[in-house]
């Protein structure tokens, strides 16, 4: 039994569905090999760093997931690698999955508050 | 009469001394402190200053308080960046080398995802007003010589 956190990238120039679409599928993948998603985090629409495939943007979700075997990382992964939607993923193993919403979603909501203060005169 | 050969054993008072030797300048020699080291009020304090203070504090990312090193803390990560996208070396950061290593697999995996860029490219444009203000600057001096240079000349005259 180990944790994973499993990031998708997805291409901006899809309906809004597709990134539950993704979640959802990911969940099933998971269930199938007796794991458990512990979380999921949506990051939205981010502006990547450099360009993916000539796509400047793109919808992040985080995985936090429990898995038992590393054939359902694999499998998880080769799902990913065929999907058109997904430009990018990347699984990293922890050692826990922490409660807290992540750096990004702090980040963003930092940001938001900021936005709502309105601009400092 | 004590001032006389003073210039003799040392040369040139009036330059390299004068002009001091930044932060660490004694400023003129007193008749006293020949002889080596003395421990004068004037000089401890000086010599225990900004650099004796100023030691580097420890890693930032060591000791019972310290940040975790996430590959998703952007902004942190960040901090650890040249400007040019590269990643700070340790004896500039200060981070120790186990956590140096652990940065760069953070930044690395941060980089898989473009939270970070590989590359960040000079801004070309930037870079020609830069150096359009550093030729205005330079005529602006040019100008500024030239002027005075006229003036003496008139004044001799």
């Amino acid at each position: 039994m180990a944790f994973y956190e499993f990031t998708t990238i997805i291409r901006p120039d899809v309906p809004t569905t597709t990134v539950d679409a993704v979640a959802t599928k990911v969940a099933d993948l998971v269930k199938k090999h007796k794991g458990k998603v512990v979380k999921t985090e949506q990051w939205g629409l981010r502006t990547l760093a450099y360009s993916i495939n000539k796509h400047r943007k793109g919808y992040y979700t985080l995985h936090g997931l429990q898995l038992n075997d590393a054939a359902a990382v694999n499998e998880l992964e080769y799902a990913m690698k065929l999907s058109d939607d997904v430009i990018r993923f990347l699984t990293v193993k922890v050692e826990e999955i922490s409660k807290e919403p992540s750096a990004i979603l702090k980040a963003k909501a930092r940001a938001e508050e900021a936005e709502a203060m309105g601009p400092q005169a | 009469m004590a001032m006389e050969p003073l210039p003799a054993r040392r040369p040139a008072p009036g330059g390299k001394g004068a002009k001091g030797k930044g932060k660490f300048s004694k400023g003129p020699r007193k008749e006293g402190a020949e002889g080596g080291f003395k421990k004068d009020a004037k000089y401890t304090p000086r010599l225990l200053g900004k650099a004796y203070f100023q030691r580097r504090r420890g890693c930032p990312f060591s000791g019972p308080k310290a940040q975790k090193i996430d590959y998703k803390d952007v902004r942190t990560l960040s901090k650890y960046l040249s400007d040019l996208g590269k990643i700070m070396p340790r004896h500039l950061s200060g981070v120790c080398a186990a956590k140096q290593r652990e940065l760069a697999t953070a930044i690395a995996r941060a980089r898989m995802l473009a939270l970070l860029p590989f590359v960040v490219k000079a801004d070309p444009a930037a870079e020609r007003e830069q150096r359009n203000e550093r030729i205005a600057a330079r005529a602006a001096r040019f100008a500024e010589r030239d002027a005075q240079r006229s003036r003496a000349t008139e004044s001799a005259e």
